[in-house]
């Protein structure tokens, strides 16, 4: 093999753990957050980029981090609940409520939900109130910071929850990495109770269903349509190996962020994007993004269930995996074309670009 | 892209073309290429001296539509190699489907024989064989027929009483006019044979395998029950696990399959994109081969109807293409994996190696 000189830019998802606090008693057993989960971050893991994310199957009830919200960072973040029924993106199997500001204003879904949170806005706690789908469902953050930093608000944290989380975490144990989160706690303590939540409707436009963008042109939007014609125009059509249905949302749907990201299941082998040219493809960015490759399947994180090529770089460098993996792709880097090689079980992608746009130039 | 060490070994099949305009002006039956109503609507003919970095194999692919005689007048002939003919349907769900009726005399005794499903006609070196002659078609798009020879350049003697000096030469003439090279060496007999085809005796049966006797798979499953246990190891070393993008349909013969000849050969159905081969990246033979993917619409003989990848050599150099091409892997040479990045229409894939066993080991 020759010499690989992108060989940096893709991350199997395993080289990121759970933040120390989410383990060894400290954590959030019996609650309703992740049964297994991996978070990276710009800082140790995505090349500096001013981001950090997560990935994560969950079947609890309950609340997600009891006693410790609501909470803060000093980024805007954008939290998206997803379903794992490869057949149908718009379901969630899950019933989760989401309090929102210093005014706990409660806000209830049951179908595949983003949640943009501003920096500095309080938020919090999530509390899972149901499961329906007997293999649970998945959620993910997407945090425009390189190094998760959470100030706490809740008045139930105790002395010795909080005096194990400033403290510095082991580290060095085989994989394990660490600190994964910067946390610090709030002089000023915000209470949750039944008689503390409100239900008003002023964070609305916070919390928004996942519209898929289906891939049959006939169900687009005008603006989508034009944006689908002019891709077709430079001669590129979706390939064997593309979602069947795609969610795509950009800064105008995310309150203004700088922030663009998809979701969808994918099921068949196959490239993911036919032409423009023999790259089948191959494209730059004017910002940086990440591509996120995911299994499906809760009792195994590290499973895949397909292997995928991607090519990187003007000399189309090809790299190959059948791990959940992140690539990430700084903005002016060629990358693509994307090929299912074979898939055992769909599994899914997610996209986070750090603009609100989706700016795309095709390369050769 | 970087220095394309291999590209001398991946060649469109239109660079054995036969320009049928130019040989329309030639005082033949309608719809004929060279001199007979049954011969092929379309061709194309690659030897080892001009197109085949010397290998000592030449090799055809076509489309046969017409009913009659393939060589009026010119047989029996004979060739100094021995050779496979290799007729074969356009039904890409049943290979089992020839839908023509074909009558070959073989031997002095011009014995004809005659078949109406897909078969190989093994011809030794030297032994008179034809006329040929497509007695029957019922499939509205014909049928296909390949031609393996063991010599770099196709010599022919043709023994016919119909033959001449001339007509030799205004083929070739009609040929260069095309701007292409001669193809074949003809020389005609001193002996000549009037047309007589005689009843079967059963002496050259053997030479007639029916496609259906070396079935490896159907439907996608692998059918090993015709091979040796030798073979069966060899089949798993070259793939242990079939891929998406591997065959539909196909038929394997070794040289204890073809009256001993130093060759194997296959042919396949192939409909869906994906990795060939599993579990298994690189792989060489002793032998020298030939990978043949022909497209299957008689309308169009440089269509593939599918996109196609294929590494070389250590350095697993990739080439794409997406119109019929000859893959020539030389003795050693690690080659594949084989990527299908999409299909249109179902396209037809035959090897060609230049050893009775086909012998692999995995490099990688």
């Amino acid at each position: 093999m020759a010499k690989r000189k992108y060989e940096h830019l893709l991350k199997t998802l395993n080289i990121a753990t759970v933040p120390q606090m989410m383990r060894d008693g400290a954590g959030f057993k019996n609650t309703g957050n992740a049964d297994s989960i991996y978070w990276l971050n710009g800082k140790e893991h995505l090349e500096g980029l001013p981001l950090n994310f997560s990935w994560g199957f969950y079947t609890g009830l309950g609340d997600w981090h009891p006693g410790m919200d609501p909470h803060i960072h000093p980024y805007p973040e954008a939290l998206v609940w997803v379903g794992l029924d490869p057949d149908n993106v718009e379901y969630l199997g899950a019933k989760v409520s989401y309090c929102l500001g210093e005014e706990l204003e409660v806000h209830t879904f049951d179908k595949p939900s983003v949640v943009i949170v501003p920096a500095g806005l309080p938020h919090c706690p999530s509390i899972t109130q149901d499961v329906t789908n007997p293999i649970g469902y998945s959620f993910m953050i997407f945090s425009l910071g390189a190094e998760p930093t959470t100030t706490w608000m809740g008045a139930g944290v105790a002395d010795r929850q909080e005096q194990q989380m400033r403290q510095a975490p082991p580290g060095g144990a085989e994989g394990v990495r660490g600190p994964l989160m910067v946390s610090s706690f709030s002089d000023k303590k915000i209470k949750v109770s039944p008689e503390t939540l409100t239900y008003g409707h002023k964070y609305d436009h916070l919390v928004k269903p996942l519209t898929p963008f289906s891939t049959k042109i006939s169900k687009l939007t005008p603006e989508e349509r034009a944006q689908f014609e002019k891709m077709a125009s430079d001669g590129m059509k979706v390939g064997p190996g593309n979602a069947d249905d795609l969610i795509w949302m950009y800064g105008k749907d995310l309150e203004g962020l700088e922030l663009n990201f998809t979701w969808g299941f994918y099921k068949s082998p196959g490239v993911w994007h036919r032409g423009p040219g023999d790259s089948d493809g191959a494209h730059v960015h004017p910002t940086d993004e990440v591509l996120v490759f995911v299994g499906t399947d809760p009792s195994d994180i590290d499973y895949l269930g397909a292997e995928i090529s991607i090519d990187m770089g003007e000399e189309h460098e090809r790299y190959v995996f059948d791990k959940p993996t992140a690539v990430i792709c700084p903005r002016g880097v060629p990358h693509n074309p994307v090929i299912a090689r074979y898939v055992d079980r769909p599994y899914a992608f997610f996209l986070i670009g750090l603009s609100g746009e989706h700016g795309t130039t095709y390369v050769d | 892209m970087a220095n394309r060490k291999y590209e001398h070994l991946v060649k469109p099949l239109s660079i054995g073309g036969m320009d049928t305009n130019v040989m329309k002006d030639l005082k033949v039956p309608k719809g004929a290429f060279a001199n007979g109503p049954g011969n092929a609507d379309s061709i194309v003919w690659l030897n080892g001296r001009d197109h085949l970095e010397g290998l000592n194999l030449n090799f055809t692919w076509g489309f046969y539509s017409g009913i009659g005689d393939w060589h009026t007048g010119q047989d029996p002939h004979t060739h100094p190699y021995p050779e496979c003919l290799v007729f074969v349907g356009l039904d890409s769900a049943n290979l089992n489907y020839l839908g023509a009726e074909i009558e070959i005399c073989l031997g002095e005794e011009q014995e004809a024989y005659t078949f109406d499903e897909p078969t190989i006609v093994v011809v030794p070196a030297g032994m008179p064989h034809c006329p040929l002659t497509t007695r029957r078609v019922w499939s509205p798009k014909g049928f296909g027929f390949y031609l393996a020879s063991l010599g770099n350049v196709p010599t022919t003697t043709w023994m016919g009483d119909g033959v001449s000096e001339e007509a030799m030469k205004a083929m070739q003439e009609a040929a260069a006019k095309s701007g292409r090279q001669v193809g074949m060496t003809s020389y005609v007999s001193e002996k000549r044979l009037k047309k007589n085809p005689t009843k079967p005796t059963g002496k050259y049966a053997h030479l007639i395998k029916p496609l259906k006797t070396r079935m490896i798979t159907q439907r996608g499953q692998r059918v090993l029950d015709g091979l040796t246990p030798e073979q069966r190891e060899q089949m798993a070393a070259s793939a242990p696990q079939l891929g998406p993008g591997n065959a539909d349909h196909l038929a394997w013969f070794y040289g204890k399959d073809l009256e001993g000849l130093e060759m194997s050969i296959n042919w396949g159905f192939f409909s869906k994109p994906g990795i060939w081969h599993r579990g298994v990246g690189a792989h060489v033979h002793p032998t020298d081969e030939v990978l043949v993917f022909a497209g299957l619409d008689p309308a169009d003989i440089n269509y593939l109807g599918a996109k196609i990848e294929i590494d070389l050599g250590e350095e697993h150099e990739r080439y794409i293409f997406d119109k019929p091409t000859v893959v020539v892997c030389p003795k050693g040479l690690p080659h594949n994996p084989v990527v299908v990045r999409w299909v249109d229409r179902p396209y037809a894939f035959y090897l060609i190696s230049l050893g009775g066993e086909h012998k692999t080991t995995a490099v990688d």
